[in-house]
């Protein structure tokens, strides 16, 4: 099978503390350090990413030489203790924020939940925001026009379509945003911890809807979870794996 | 497979972009989001509100209400000989277009913080977006504007609208693309320095009284001849000046000045793309 997302030392740091006051002084410095072609002097080198320990330095290396490839298919979770650096690895492989070093080279269109009902307006009624919401996640409209039934189907809120989503229950408003991004078409599915949510029905529908996504179609999920009943559920392959130091991957 | 196909990607995600690539078939794909956002905008504007559009009306009118009284009457500002409230509404629907796009374009990166941590799109629909739903008001503005020439024409009042009217959709593109090129470049500072967004709402209100909206240009070059370039060489003046020229008939203005306005604010704009585009890959990591 050919490698359809390929990570290359892929590294982040991030800074610690407040950020903004000294922001100036030390943009400058490191203005500074970069035109004499010197190395950053607020990524010093060798720092461990470990929440429970202090530390001299004010940076943290959330993601450290990373390097992993995955195949067409895969069904990956992704394991790790709180702030290990999973869903800044989402978050690169989701364009909302920058690597600090390395590369990622992805085939094929990338659709990534790293939360649903991102960009829900709530004076807007479920029709209006199922198609902003699906233009967020990158549908054309005649997209959305086409899978528009399919969506209010999976949602099972056909009756509260009209009303403003400001009025649906929390759960009503979950089974709609999750509808939207379960009916985007991508060659890659980035999912983060949002499963989590809806009753039992709707939980076991979201699960199906998973499997089917990666099992039947042939499309690539990545997801993250605290737990591990999920990830046996839906996955063929774990594939996550423990890095050097102690940077979980 | 062989090696040749095994190359080719569709995205690469690298720490380094360049100043240029500012990735415009991706802005051209999402064209269908500028116009959700848009219509967004319009609706949860008028959401549960009894006037509903109207509102579009009555700040510009009070308004020149009050300059009227204030400016025209009290302080005695000329106004170039045109009937005052047409003076002022031309001013003033002019300059609300330019500082709604500035304003609204400079709190893009913190007002959609929210949205821009979770789902990637080119960050440039929205400040697109918001020039696109400040034309609708302007629109409404722009009409009332027209009503008020219909009712000054009835009455027989001086002002005589000439083919300078033509430059009117080129001036429309020089307010837009001053309001965010402007807006871009303090939007993408305001992610690390707050400060700025303190300073913007008042600098808004000191830079109209550096351009000609409650006073014609020809007042300044009469009464401070050593400082008239301070307002002349403001852009919003020129394209102001020409307005008012092409609909009422005055305004001070050469072909020069509206040509160096032209340059100025295209690069303004080409400064403020650059900057957004450089700061929209990891401005949620300082936000």
């Amino acid at each position: 099978m050919a490698a359809v997302i390929k990570v290359e030392n892929l590294s982040k740091a991030y800074q610690l503390g407040e950020i903004g006051t000294g922001t100036i002084s030390r943009d400058l410095e490191r203005y500074w350090a970069r035109v004499r072609g010197k190395e950053d002097p607020f990524l010093k080198i060798g720092e461990i990413n470990n929440r429970a320990v202090k530390s001299e330095s004010d940076v943290v290396w959330s993601l450290k030489d990373i390097n992993f490839e995955i195949e067409q298919g895969d069904a990956v979770g992704i394991i790790g203790r709180n702030g290990a650096g999973k869903s800044t690895l989402l978050k690169i492989l989701s364009r909302v924020t920058a690597p600090t070093t390395g590369s990622v080279k992805v085939k094929g269109r990338i659709a990534s939940l790293l939360e649903i009902g991102t960009g829900f307006h709530p004076e807007l009624s479920g029709r209006e925001n199922i198609y902003l919401n699906g233009a967020i996640l990158g549908m054309r409209k005649a997209e959305i026009k086409r899978k528009f039934e399919e969506i209010v189907d999976f949602s099972g809120v056909e009756r509260y379509i009209d009303t403003p989503v400001k009025r649906y229950s929390s759960g009503m408003y979950v089974r709609l945003a999750f509808a939207v991004s379960a009916h985007l078409e991508s060659e890659i599915m980035i999912v983060d911890e949002v499963l989590a949510v809806g009753d039992a029905e709707f939980q076991k529908k979201c699960l199906g809807k998973m499997g089917d996504v990666s099992g039947k179609e042939g499309r690539t999920v990545l997801f993250v979870s605290p737990g591990t009943p999920i990830i046996t559920r839906i996955s063929r392959k774990i594939n996550a794996r423990p890095n050097t130091g102690s940077h979980t991957a | 497979m062989d090696n040749i196909l095994q190359e080719e990607w569709d995205i690469e995600i690298t720490a380094k972009k360049s100043w240029f690539d500012l990735n415009l078939k991706d802005v051209w794909h999402y064209r269908d989001l500028l116009g959700l956002l848009v219509r967004r905008d319009f609706v949860s504007f008028y959401k549960q509100t009894i006037l509903g559009p109207l509102w579009f009306f009555i700040q510009p009118l009070f308004t020149t209400i009050i300059y009227t009284f204030i400016f025209g009457n009290l302080a005695a500002i000329p106004t170039d000989g045109l009937p005052q409230p047409l003076f002022y509404l031309a001013g003033i629907t002019a300059w609300n277009y330019f500082a709604d796009c500035f304003l609204k374009t400079s709190t893009v990166f913190t007002a959609n913080a929210g949205l821009f941590g979770k789902v990637y799109f080119p960050r440039l629909i929205v400040p697109l977006s918001i020039v696109v739903s400040n034309l609708i008001r302007f629109a409404v503005q722009m009409a009332l504007f027209f009503l008020l020439m219909g009712i000054y024409a009835v009455k027989g009042a001086h002002f005589h609208p000439n083919a300078y009217v033509l430059l009117f959709p080129f001036l429309l593109v020089l307010m837009a693309m001053l309001g965010l090129g402007l807006g871009m470049i303090i939007s993408a500072m305001t992610t690390k320095y707050r400060d700025l967004s303190f300073l913007i709402s008042f600098a808004i209100q000191l830079m109209m009284y550096l351009t000609t909206v409650i006073y014609p240009l020809s007042a300044v070059k009469a009464k401070y001849p050593r400082y008239e370039w301070l307002v002349e060489y403001n852009p919003m003046t020129s394209i102001i000046e020409v307005f008012r020229y092409g609909f009422l008939g005055q305004g001070t203005f050469t072909m020069l000045s509206l040509a160096i306005t032209t340059v100025i604010t295209i690069l303004i704009l080409l400064v403020g793309v650059m900057i957004f585009n450089r700061v929209e890959r990891t401005f949620i990591d300082t936000v």
